[in-house]
């Protein structure tokens, strides 16, 4: 190495240095890609992966080697998150489901088609409406969502991620779905993509 | 064959459609939701959520703005830990009577001077004061032919002896380089502050080397500024290398009390290597 560059570091900061990114700085499309779908909108996505990442480098120290890095930065990113962004929500206590219900009964006879049947039961819900309808879901329940759904994580690693039972995030995750199909119901519904009453099948998306 | 019941199967959804279910589930799984209208449309509306959701919110990869930013602040970060482990190490040689007197000039630097700059504050260029941004515009001039060198010559030392003429009040650094085509030189004053600037040509590419005594960039009525990181780095190494140029590559370094900022269309690794000859 140069002279020069030697002298702009310290070999103890060096390491360091070299240690944090060659070992956290590959994992920062998973968090930048949570922290969007979290967060809504790219300025706060930027500005929770910087946060992150400079908790992160300040206590890499704590970090145990060996230990699951992507796991340990993404609970970095998640207290962090819940810190600044969060605000108080209630956990519903029971997913009104039964729209949902009785308008794909209304529809199913007609296609069998799993492309077809999800024009007809959400119509053409975008991604932007998508990822409203992430928004609108409590955070636990997105989070489980998210990580499955989207970044394609098993059950055994989102438990790790959370530092909780595997059946806890079965049991998130079947609920979290259920109420993204209602909100991604009620998002066709308003926009109308698909019919107004219930048992009306006709759409116009 | 085994039964199982609805509460069993719709337990079960979310694991089929993950793919963590061993085939012979499955296969009690799909008889039963083939005859169970219940469980076949729980299924059904799960199963089109998630292909929903996964075609409309693909993974997304980080923008290449948004990652140049991280690995600025990590830089920032890593320059304020510097003057902090050294700030730490004169603590623990400190009598413990001390730190009242300390923490006492802490407070009161609080109350009187604002808060310490955040990560990107330190990045920040202030400004036409900004010697960095002074070095990447004149560079830009220079290579349109609006900036003209006072002389040019193919010996460093005719150049030196240029600017010793000039009466320029602080040490001009001028590099012999090898392959070097030309060297130029202007002396000039901005805000009453004299400058000197120097200009190397290397084939196809320019060097250009701003220099100002170091004087006329210390202190809140300096005519002259530079990002906070850049201070930091000279005061804790004597080199800054600054990312945030596009076109150029620009180092900012002090020798024999003379803050040089260099632009140049050199790659970094480059320059590096000729800014190294003394």
């Amino acid at each position: 190495m140069l002279p020069i560059l030697l002298a702009l570091q310290s070999g103890s900061d060096r390491d360091k240095h070299q240690e944090f990114e060659s070992e956290a700085l590959p994992h920062m499309d998973l968090l930048y890609s949570f922290a969007l779908r979290t967060t809504g909108n790219e300025d706060d996505a930027r500005d929770l992966l910087q946060e992150t990442y400079l908790k992160a480098y300040r206590f890499w120290d704590k970090y145990e080697k060996g230990t699951n890095i992507r796991a340990w930065l993404f609970r970095i990113m998640k207290n962090s998150y819940i810190n600044r962004y969060r605000k108080e929500t209630r956990e519903p206590d029971t997913v009104d489901y039964e729209n949902v219900e009785n308008f794909y009964d209304s529809i199913r006879d007609e296609s069998r088609d799993s492309t077809d049947l999800q024009h007809r039961m959400f119509g053409g819900l975008l991604g932007d409406e998508v990822t409203s309808a992430l928004q609108e879901l409590p955070d636990d329940f997105r989070t489980v969502v998210i990580l499955c759904d989207i970044e394609g994580l098993t059950y055994e690693e989102i438990a790790e991620f959370l530092d909780c039972p595997i059946g806890t995030v079965r049991s998130r995750l079947h609920r979290g779905r259920k109420m993204l199909q209602k909100q991604l119901f009620e998002y066709a519904r308003e926009r109308g993509y698909i019919g107004k009453a219930d048992g009306d099948a006709g759409h116009t998306g | 064959m085994p039964t199982v019941t609805c509460a069993e199967v719709q337990d079960l959804i979310g694991p089929m459609l993950d793919g963590s279910v061993a085939a012979q589930t499955k296969s009690i799984f799909f008889d039963h939701i083939g005859s169970c209208g219940r469980c076949g449309r729980a299924y059904d509306l799960e199963y089109l959520a998630k292909i929903l959701v996964q075609s409309n919110a693909p993974r997304v990869e980080t923008p290449a703005g948004v990652r140049a930013s991280i690995l600025r602040a990590l830089t920032a970060e890593r320059l304020q830990a510097g003057v902090g482990v050294r700030a730490r190490g004169w603590f623990t040689r400190v009598p413990a009577p001390a730190y009242a007197a300390v923490l006492g000039a802490i407070l009161l630097a609080y109350l009187v001077f604002p808060l310490p700059p955040s990560s990107e504050d330190l990045l920040r260029h202030v400004g036409e004061r900004d010697i960095m941004t002074q070095a990447t515009s004149n560079l830009s001039l220079f290579q349109n032919g609006k900036l003209i060198p006072s002389m040019t010559s193919c010996s460093p030392e005719s150049v030196y002896g240029y600017l010793l003429s000039q009466r320029v009040p602080f040490k001009v650094n001028v590099r012999p380089i090898e392959q070097c085509d030309a060297y130029s030189a202007i002396v000039n004053e901005y805000n009453g502050v004299k400058l000197a600037h120097v200009v190397y040509k290397l084939n196809k590419d320019l060097l250009y080397v701003y220099q100002v005594n170091k004087d006329e960039t210390v202190g809140d009525d300096a005519h002259l500024s530079m990002p906070g990181a850049a201070r930091l780095s000279l005061k804790n190494t004597g080199w800054y290398i600054d990312e945030q140029h596009p076109d150029f590559n620009v180092v900012l370094w002090e020798e024999n009390g003379t803050i040089c900022a260099a632009a140049s269309t050199l790659s970094k690794d480059r320059m590096m290597a000729v800014l190294a000859v003394r």
